[in-house]
């Protein structure tokens, strides 16, 4: 049994002394016998020197082989603890005062600051004797310090149990904590290691990490030895040098970190040569997150697999590892655990399961067993559920692990928590993006909100302005980095990103977030209107034309409100999501004046432009539509159990949706709440992440349904809401838990999105156990005339193509021809679906005949799905709060129809509204033709009893 | 003409101001062929009937009253027993009774009547054949819209249209949320942007007065007026306002409620 990393060494030497245990450029290559010698010998002047297994040996040496076989020679017979040779002094000061090393072991000849620390302190200083035309690692101590001890007396060997490596977190804010290593922890994750990557005797390693990270010690130095293969030491990284080697040495894998991939690629075009005629089998990423982008491009340039893991100091390395082919790799993901027990805990350290989010856990004999001398904090992070790591993570169904930045890099923008590393995962997907890191920045009303620094790739040039509305179109009003800058490296430390010491760099000045653009005043009577609307919402003065509501301190509740006394004030519907979607004043006047011309025109007395009529709409356009249209994600969760039944209300948008809905929520069977936007996604964390930008509101629909169900307030809602997304709760799961919620309510699901795409309606089918359809149509021409009125574009064209929609400046159709097009492509798909779906688990209603025979038609359903009829049914304007007409807030609406409150009762005449309002007959036939099948007849002509007579 | 018939069963309320624009005192003493028909493009409270009454006085600009109102209507229906007669009867018989002696009709006509009238949401070719039989096209607009809002909104509250209602002495302070000012914004900016609209699409040849204008320079801009329709004679003298103008202090409290209510203070102009 191996009991240290000098016994495992000790074993290859005796399977094969003359391998080639370290080379470096230019040196000669030093065989397993040379380097066992080397190290025996090192011992023995060590314990001439009084060293002895439990004492602490600092060592502050530059990387190469010198300072490989150093550390090994050290562990073989004391403590050691390599230290950063670039640190000043006072660092050298700290260290020594914490560590209390017995000796420094330090390259000899040079004047360093640890030398001087040491001689100050008393510590006594060796010098390692090094020389270049020696073979790689080999060195000799140089003793002037310490008079020479009997070596007569026993060596005493480190055993397992022994510390052999003491490091030190990375702590920035707070002292980094001291991380005491055994032989056991060193050997259990080098040996890990050495099965997840198979490495083998012929493995050769290029090893340019700093060997005072446990990487650099244990992943590519002290595994590959144990495994007998041979190790490359290089004195630093540098691209030019990577190529070299690559070229003469001819290793088989080598380890990186992002940074260093990205400068390796970046350094391509100079050694075209090198992607074809290199030896690596395999590239392993640490230490850092892997941009999905990143990877690919390595892998694909390079033609090898890039193995992105996770590790950490105490547990002397390797957690997780991506398998190497024919496993598989998933982009993103940090991979399988490899030999340790990896689990995930909610707060109370209740263990989630997978596609949960919570903090990752970990237990194996590799994990350290305290930090020294932090009593309070292993109390803390080491508990019954295993070692907190301060990650967060959640495992997908096959078991791959995805981190999800650190707990406390976590930023909260008042009250909206906002994980950096989504952030730079957007950023690092701009084409001209080389770097990106974001962090928390203090701001005055909101506590904490987003920074960024961007390094941008050579000869790209991209504008704040321009970045932020790429993120804008991606993510969250509240994640866009209100201070965002270019620079040209981002600092890290030992390569390591730490945010929290970006906040101290950069964001204490702050000056971006506090300094607000040049002050331009508002001109027009409208601009000038709006900026005393926000000045006094958001208790701000002067408010400029470049100035950003979000950035003054406003959130989704001062939105909220800002639209609403606009609203009210203007007497139109308009749509929260069009602050976000221009949150400056310049933006939101324009904004105002391409979707509201009339509106503005009208409290303004201003002129506008006489509306083009727009043409027909083709089978051309309706195809580019359909083509255009967002797909959801692929169900990623293998349905085992069935929910119980569900009621689903497919219709296109404004077919008078919301008046059945709300008439159904009159029977105390039925549990039918606003729009819950759920079906078209795996999890609650997809559908977030898809309603992160100015469609956020439409989440409001589930979160009034919860206030409902659990009579809790908004606040306590939220925060279940926000812990089921964190846990990536799945979507069945969560329609699951809200039917045991209402008991024996049926849940009825009115969300007309859904019908956007025939693979959303399939899911009702996979989830539910037969479940009900209710087909509510209505005339084109009525849907239409709505949709203009309620200008829905605005909404829905996001909604169908995604990302793709852009800016809502220029749509390439016009609001017409879009309503048309939903009406034809949502009904198409409801029939197809409908096909296969028994009749006797379909009820189809007309809207024209729900607003003139309102309780025939309830009776009809009631029959059909086995209620008794309920007269509530038939008085939608009654119980608000029960039907839930109302919002989340006292500043909200509903989701669903913005014109919902403004009739007394189910008003038959609103059927035949669209009749006085179209001149001519403009649908395509295709409409036609669907029209005709669903019964609908009646054409403008037939109805005006009259030819065409439109100017 | 190609109207559409008006509604003939509902029950159209009639006002007093209704019947005193229909009232036979206000006859030409018989019939006189048509010669000259002109039209006044307005909207609700933008100084149509000031325009209409003092071209009335003239006696020799017809009586231009808003014949496309459906109350004007329903008192001839009622008045001739005819309970089903036709806007296009009902326009005839108003071009009998209603052209001066020199052969001029005219009339006024909001936006919004129109549309009624042809039964339609926007305008169409048929309205442009019944427009284009005007010899002349008078559009008169208002250039503050919101004082134009609440004077509609205070009509609408009060139900009092002009100083000749003899309640118009008694019009107390009332109390108008200013949203009902809003919504009467609506209504009036609709109906002169739709004639603006109209116009600029129809390339129609108007002459245009403005109330601001009219009640600056109440001679001069009913000259102009005159003499566009061709009827300005030399010695013609311009009758007084036969009108009052109702507006008081209670308009302009209102004014400044509304303002302040949409945050357009002073400052913003």
């Amino acid at each position: 049994m191996i009991a240290t990393i000098f016994a495992g060494i000790e074993a290859q030497i005796s399977q094969n002394p003359e391998a080639v245990a370290l080379l470096a450029h230019a040196r000669q290559p030093l065989t397993y016998a040379a380097l066992g010698k080397q190290i025996k010998q090192c011992g023995n002047d060590l314990h001439a020197m009084g060293v002895s297994a439990v004492d602490r040996v600092a060592i502050v040496m530059p990387n190469g082989p010198e300072l490989a076989s150093t550390c090994l020679s050290v562990m073989a017979c004391a403590v050691a603890v390599p230290l950063n040779p670039d640190y000043k002094q006072a660092e050298f000061a700290s260290c020594f005062s914490r560590f209390k090393p017995k000796i420094l072991l330090i390259l000899a000849g040079e004047d360093h600051p640890a030398r001087i620390e040491a001689a100050k302190t008393g510590i006594p200083v060796i010098e390692v004797v090094t020389s270049q035309t020696r073979a790689a690692g080999e060195f000799s101590l140089k003793n002037d310090a310490i008079k020479p001890q009997n070596t007569s007396k026993s060596i005493s060997l480190p055993n397992a149990s022994s510390h052999a490596l003491i490091l030190q977190t990375s702590g920035t804010t707070s002292r980094p904590k001291i991380v005491p290593l055994t032989h056991r922890n060193l050997l259990v994750s080098a040996n890990n290691l050495c099965r997840s990557l198979n490495l083998q005797p012929e493995d050769r390693v290029l090893h340019f990490l700093p060997m005072f990270h446990i990487g650099g010690i244990i992943d590519v130095l002290a595994a590959p030895l144990l495994s007998g293969g041979s190790v490359i030491c290089a004195s630093s990284f540098s691209a030019p040098d990577f190529f070299r080697d690559i070229k003469e040495l001819k290793p088989t894998w080598t380890q990186t970190v992002p940074v260093m991939t990205r400068e390796i690629l970046q350094n391509l075009d100079n050694f075209p040569e090198s992607v074809k005629t290199h030896y690596l089998r395999f590239v392993r990423s640490v230490s850092a997150p892997l941009p999905v982008e990143l990877m690919t491009d390595f892998e694909q340039k390079f033609s090898l697999p890039l193995i992105e893991i996770f590790g950490m100091t105490e547990t002397a390395g390797v957690i997780t590892s991506n398998p190497l082919p024919p496993g598989k790799r998933k982009p993103g993901s940090v991979g399988l655990p490899v030999g340790m027990e990896v689990n995930i805990v909610d707060e109370q350290d209740r263990q989630l399961s997978h596609n949960c989010l919570g903090q990752v856990v970990v237990r194996g004999e590799n994990l350290l067993q305290g930090y020294e001398n932090e009593i309070d904090e292993n109390a803390r992070l080491f508990t019954a559920a295993g070692f907190h790591t301060g990650d967060l993570g959640y495992f997908d169904e096959e078991g791959y692990l995805y981190l999800k930045g650190r707990i406390k890099d976590m930023i909260n923008r008042g009250g909206e928590k906002v994980t950096p590393q989504e952030i730079d995962q957007v950023l690092l997907s701009h084409a001209a993006v080389a770097d990106a890191a974001c962090f928390a920045v203090p701001h005055p009303s909101l506590g904490e909100d987003v920074g960024a620094l961007v390094v941008l790739k050579s000869g790209e040039a991209v504008t704040k302005d321009a970045l932020q509305a790429f993120l804008r179109e991606r993510l969250a009003f509240f994640k866009i980095p209100r201070m965002l800058r270019f620079v040209d490296k981002i600092p890290r430390k030992n390569g390591k990103l730490q945010r929290t010491l970006l906040t101290e760099m950069y964001g204490s000045g702050g000056e971006e977030m506090n300094v607000r653009p040049a002050y331009e005043a508002p001109q027009s009577i409208l601009a000038k209107m709006l900026a005393a609307m926000w000045e006094k919402i958001l208790k701000i003065e002067q408010v400029g034309m470049q100035d950003d509501f979000f950035q003054l301190g406003g959130d989704s509740l001062k939105a909220a409100s800002f639209i609403n006394e606009l609203q009210q004030k203007w007497g139109d519907t308009i749509y929260v999501s069009s602050l976000f979607d221009a949150p400056t004043l310049a933006g939101y006047e324009k904004y105002l004046r391409l979707h509201y011309s009339e509106l503005v025109a009208r409290m303004l007395g201003e002129y506008v432009a006489p509306q083009v009529t727009g043409a027909r709409v083709t089978t051309e356009m309706i195809q580019r539509l359909r083509t255009a249209i967002s797909h959801p994600s692929p169900v990623t969760k293998q349905v085992t159990k069935k929910n119980p039944r569900a009621i689903f209300v497919l219709s296109p948008p404004r077919s008078g949706s919301t008046l059945l809905r709300v008439m159904l929520a009159g029977h105390p069977r039925l549990f039918s709440p606003p729009e819950l936007y759920l079906l078209s996604f795996n999890t609650l964390a997809d559908r977030k992440a898809w309603y992160s930008g100015s469609q956020r509101f439409q989440l409001e629909g589930n979160v009034r349904a919860l206030m409902q169900i659990h009579n809790q307030s908004l606040e306590e809602i939220q925060q279940l809401v926000t812990r089921l997304e964190d846990q990536q709760c799945p979507i069945q799961d969560y329609y699951r838990m809200m039917q045991e919620w209402l008991g024996d309510r049926i849940l009825v699901d009115k969300t007309p999105a859904y019908a956007i795409d025939l693979e959303t309606l399939q899911r009702a089918e996979a989830y539910f156990e037969n479940p009900f359809y209710i087909y509510l149509q209505r005339h084109p021409y009525g849907m239409i005339r709505s949709f203009e009125e309620a200008k829905l574009e605005q909404l829905w064209y996001p909604r169908l193509v995604g990302n793709e929609a852009g800016t809502l400046d220029a749509l390439p159709y016009s609001r017409k021809q879009l309503a048309e097009m939903i009406w034809l492509i949502l009904n198409q798909n409801i029939l197809r679906f409908l096909q296969d779906i028994p009749v006797e688990r379909q009820f189809r209603v007309k809207f024209e005949d729900l607003v003139n025979q309102p309780e025939r038609e309830m009776r009809m359903f009631c029959d059909k799905v086995g209620l008794e009829f309920a007269p509530g049914m038939l008085n939608p304007q009654e119980q608000k709060q029960h039907r839930m007409t109302d919002g989340i807030h006292e500043v909200s609406r509903m989701i669903g129809d913005p014109k919902f409150h403004q009739h007394k009762k189910i008003d038959p005449a609103v059927a035949d509204q669209w009749k006085s309002s179209y001149e001519i007959d403009f649908l395509a036939d295709e409409t036609v033709s669907l029209a005709t099948s669903l019964g609908y007849f009646e054409t403008v002509a037939g109805v005006r009893g009259r030819k065409e007579i439109e100017l | 003409m190609a109207f559409a018939s008006m509604e003939r069963k509902k029950t159209i309320p009639v006002s007093d101001k209704n019947r005193r624009e229909m009232s036979l005192e206000r006859d030409f003493s018989q019939p006189y062929p048509i010669t000259k028909r002109y039209c006044i493009l307005s909207s609700p409270r933008s100084g149509s009937t000031l325009l209409g009454r003092m071209l009335y006085e003239t006696r020799g600009a017809g009586d231009p009253q808003e014949y496309f109102n459906p109350p004007l209507l329903q008192i001839e229906r009622e008045r001739s027993g005819d309970s089903n007669m036709s806007l296009i009867a009902f326009m005839k018989r108003m071009e009998m009774r209603r052209t001066s002696p020199n052969g001029v009709f005219g009339m006024k006509l909001h936006f919004y009547q129109m549309l009624h009238a042809f039964q339609a949401s926007k305008p169409n070719k048929n309205m442009l054949a019944m427009l284009s039989r005007f010899n002349h096209l008078i559009w008169i607009r208002r250039r503050d819209k919101l004082r134009q809002a609440i004077s509609q909104a205070i009509g609408q509250h009060t139900q009092i249209w002009s100083s000749e209602d003899a309640r118009n002495t008694e019009r107390k302070a009332i109390k108008i949320h200013p949203f009902a000012c809003v919504r009467a914004l609506q209504v009036v900016a609709g109906d002169d942007r739709g004639w603006e609209q109209l116009i600029e699409t129809a390339n129609l040849k108007v002459h245009t007065i403005w109330y601001e204008d009219l009640v600056k320079d109440y001679g001069v801009e009913c000259r102009k007026v005159l003499k566009h329709l061709a009827l300005e004679q030399s010695d013609m003298e311009i009758p007084a306002p036969p009108i009052q103008r109702q507006a008081n202090e209670m308009n302009e409290a209102l004014y400044h409620e509304l303002k302040a209510y949409l945050g357009w203070s002073e400052e913003i102009g």
